[in-house]
Formats: structure tokens, sequence, C-alpha cells
């Protein structure tokens, strides 16, 4: 799909460090993507985007929540695990443990359902373990830590 | 999950969590090296020395492993400790200039100032960079000897003379914007008083945005330790120079500071530049648990744009020293010399 090409490359090209420029972009993006077609790729490009830039955060959120909406309503797949990953990394930096938790519970969800689909898992962990640390919850960071560990999804870095 | 034990303190945890990963990593350099680190920076030093001497015994000889126990050394008081690793470095041929910062401020905590600096000098020759400049201007400026860390400062202005840069057409209000990120608590002293010093002589004085580090919203988060350094820089000019600037914090952004002229009525002919009696000296030297942290890659500054100045801006930018272009500022971090990404910020990789 010709114009989906288009709207990525220019998402990748939005500067992040260019945090007000880039929010003025994002924003203008947003407003199209009620129109867009089903790519979870799409989405994740912008939430990662969102969340870099700090101060489209809650816009981040507000997408996030949407997107189950949507999901609903068009009967496709939209969110995608490393969607989860970057909620609860933004979690995390803002000290939200509920939406670290919220965010966490979806992808651990969507690891159930697409058990095939090992990328991404253990960054699943690793940044809640992460955001944990962020939140000062330790004794939490070590049950998610214990998760991983149950789960077979256990590398160095997770470490 | 050792970083995040570490980071509350719980070195207990941290250890229980190394000991079971040494099983299936003991040759990892990530694991002992994010240990080491660690227990450095929670004064656990005999738990630092454990894992730098498994990672000898298991082969790893890296410069991060070097890097990290010098650090730890160097954070708590044991530099016979981080000499020895400096000079098996030395001896392997793992230095860079890294490892060279790291035992520079080794050194410099240790009171061991004219080890430091000799070091210092030995290197710079070679390979002058912004950081090698920061480390031994910080330990000089904390010592109270500003008239050394003012020769540096001149001697080397092309990599330590602030950058000013036009602030964004979206940065409301400002002429001007500051960026301190790579500077430590000395150099960002210095620098930034001399540009004070040199504003006074102009009688100019615009509206600057100066940033320190990474955004903070102090209601949410805290400082990361380069960033409360440079803060803290920024707050003792101020109390030397209050007379002259205001400096005020920017609304939810911590972060950032707004330099500007101040309200009272003070001719500012009248100024003595007072040089080292007056300038307050900080009370410790902030730890640093990994290089990464202080050499965070710095924002690529935005193009100028006639638009991107207010009236005042116009009127002064004639008088302005340095207005530098994008391609001026590039610093070189080791995050993109080295490879050597972090999990801190969002700038860190996994």
């Amino acid at each position: 799909m010709p114009e989906l090409k288009e709207l990525s490359k220019k998402i990748e090209l939005i500067d992040y460090e260019k945090h007000i420029l880039a929010k003025k972009s994002l924003f203008q993006l947003l407003k199209t993507l009620t129109v867009l077609p089903n790519s979870p790729i799409i989405y994740h490009q912008v939430i990662a985007k969102l969340v870099m830039t700090d101060i489209g955060g809650n816009k981040a959120n507000m997408l996030y929540k949407t997107l189950f909406k949507w999901q609903e309503e068009r009967h496709a797949e939209l969110i995608d695990l490393s969607i989860h990953n970057h909620m609860i990394v933004f979690a995390g930096h803002n000290n939200d443990l509920d939406l670290a938790e919220e965010a966490y519970l979806n992808a651990k969800d969507y690891i159930k359902r697409n058990p095939n689909e090992t990328h991404d898992v253990i960054k699943t962990y690793t940044m809640m373990i992460d955001a944990l640390k962020n939140i000062d919850n330790l004794n939490r960071a070590y049950e998610v830590f214990l998760d991983a560990k149950e789960s077979g999804h256990v590398d160095v870095f997770i470490l | 999950m050792i970083k995040a034990a570490g980071y509350c303190g719980n070195m207990d945890l941290a250890d229980k969590v190394y000991e079971e990963g040494l099983t299936n990593y003991s040759k990892n350099e990530f694991l002992h090296n994010k240990f080491i680190i660690m227990a450095g920076r929670n004064n656990c030093f005999d738990l630092a020395k454990k894992a730098y001497r498994n990672a000898l015994e298991s082969g790893i000889d890296s410069k991060k492993i070097y890097c990290s126990i010098i650090t730890a050394a160097g954070m708590n008081g044991k530099f016979e400790v981080a000499l020895e690793a400096y000079r098996l470095a030395e001896k392997n041929g793992k230095l860079d200039f890294i490892t060279h910062c790291a035992m520079i401020c080794a050194a410099g905590k240790n009171k061991k100032n004219n080890m430091a600096y000799a070091l210092y000098l030995e290197v710079a020759n070679k390979k002058p960079t912004l950081e090698l400049h920061s480390a031994i201007m910080d330990i000089l400026v904390r010592n109270g000897d500003f008239e050394k860390a003012t020769t540096i400062y001149k001697n080397n202005l092309k990599q330590i003379k602030l950058k000013i840069l036009a602030a964004n057409v979206y940065d409301y209000g400002y002429d001007y914007k500051i960026d301190l990120h790579g500077y430590s608590y000395g150099s960002a002293y210095i620098a930034l008083k001399e540009y004070l010093k040199e504003c006074l002589a102009t009688n100019i004085i615009p509206n600057i945005l100066i940033v320190t580090g990474k955004r903070v919203d102090s209601k949410k988060t805290k400082d990361d330790d380069a960033t409360a350094a440079i803060k803290e820089a920024v707050k003792n000019l101020h109390k030397e120079f209050k007379s002259f600037f205001d400096f005020s914090e920017v609304e939810n952004n911590s972060g950032c500071f707004v330099l500007s002229k101040t309200k009272a009525p003070i001719s500012i002919s009248t100024y003595t530049l007072s040089e080292s009696k007056n300038a307050p000296v900080a009370a410790s030297i902030p730890e640093v648990d990994d290089w990464t942290q202080i050499l965070t890659p710095e924002p690529i500054p935005p193009k100028w744009s006639p638009k991107a100045t207010s009236s005042l801006a116009n009127k002064y930018k004639s008088h302005q020293p340095q207005v530098k272009s994008i391609d001026d500022k590039k610093v070189k971090t080791p995050d993109a010399e080295e490879g050597w990404s972090t999990m801190r910020g969002r700038k860190g990789k996994k």
C-alpha cells in the first residue's frame, strides 16, 4: 500500500528531539488516524513517537485506549506486543503503576493468544521490571521476574 | 532485575539474582558489569570486587568491566584497587577515553588531585574531549581551584565553550538556548560563568533558556545524577550573580532554567568581577554509576530560522559571540562511539 508506506516514512522522519515540532506533526497525523487502514505498524510507530516526545504521553495513552475500541469495531488486530511494551515504558517514566499493570496484563494476554510470536516477549518482562524500578516497587518487580522465569522467557538482560 | 534491585538499594536481592545468573551466563560481560555498577553505587565494594574477580576468572577482559570497577573503587575510597585495575587495563590494551575519565574521577574523589591533573594532561594532549575537560574541571572547581579550571576552559574553548543556540520558534519567549548536556558541575559552572561575564561586559543580557539535562517533572520523577550536578552549578551561579540575573525554573520542567535580566535597578557597569572569593564550592562530587549517564547524547538543536527569534533576539543578534548551526554541535558519546548502550532513559537500548 503506497499511502501507508508514505505515512510510515513521514512518521519515522519526525525528530522526537524537537519535541514541540514533533507534537504538532503527530497531532496532525492523529487526526488522519481514524481513516487509516488496519495496520498495527502505523499505530505502533505513532505511539512510539508520542511516548518519546514526553509531551505526547497523554495522547499516547488516549490512542492506546482508543485502539481497543477500534479493534472491536473493525474486527481486526490493531495492537501488537510492541505497543503494549511502549505503554509499559511510558507508564514507568510517569510513575503510573495502574497503567503499567494494565499494559502488562494486556501484553500477557497477547502473548497467550499468540504463543508463536516470541519476538519482544522477553522485552515485555524486562521493560515491566524497569518500569517498576522507576516506580520504586521492587517486590512487584521481583514477582514479574519470577513470572518470566516460570514462563521460560529469561535471558541475561532480564537478569 | 539486578539493576532494579540495585536502584532500590536491595543488594541482597541483586546478589541473589547475580549468583543465579552465574549458572548460565558466567561468561557474559553484561551480567558482571551491571552487578559491579550496582554494588559500587550501593557502597558494597566487596560485592563489586567479587564480580570483578569473577569476570577476570571467566576470561572477560573488557573496557566496560575495567571502567566500572575503577568507578566503583573511586566511589568507595578504594583508590589502590582503581589504580590496579587501570594498570591492568593499560597492560591489556583496554584503555580508552572513558576509562581515562573514570580514573581521573576516581583520583579526584580520593583527593589525589595532582595525579588526576597529571593524567588529564597526558591524555588531553592525545585526544581532548569535552568529557575529559569536564572531568578535570569538576575536580578543580569542587576543590576551589577556579583559576586552573578557567585556564583549562580558555585553552580548550573549541570543546567546552557554550553553544548559544537560536531558540526554536516554539520555545516561546526565549531569545537563545544553552544546552548543558555532557557538562559536569565544574565545566558547566566555569563555562556559564564566563558567558555571564561576557554578557555583563557587553551590557547585553538576553532572555535565555538553559537546559540542564533530561526533562524532569518534579512532581513525578527525580533528577539523574548528571542533571542534579548541573542544576547545582546553575543555582550556585545564581547566588553569585543574583544582582544582575534572574534564574527561574520552567514550570513543570525543573530540568530547565530561564535566565533573564534582573528587574532590580542596578547598573551593570558597577559590577566588579570577583573571581573565586565569592564563588560557592559544591559540597560533594555526585556519584555516577555509569559513564553513559554523564555522557548523554546531545539533542539535535533546531536549525536557525529567521522567524525563530523574537524582536529582542534580532536586536542583539549581531552582538552574540557565537550562534552555532546544527552542524557545529556534534559531540561524540560513548553510546555512539563504543556502542555502550544502557537501559537508562529513552535513548538507552535494551
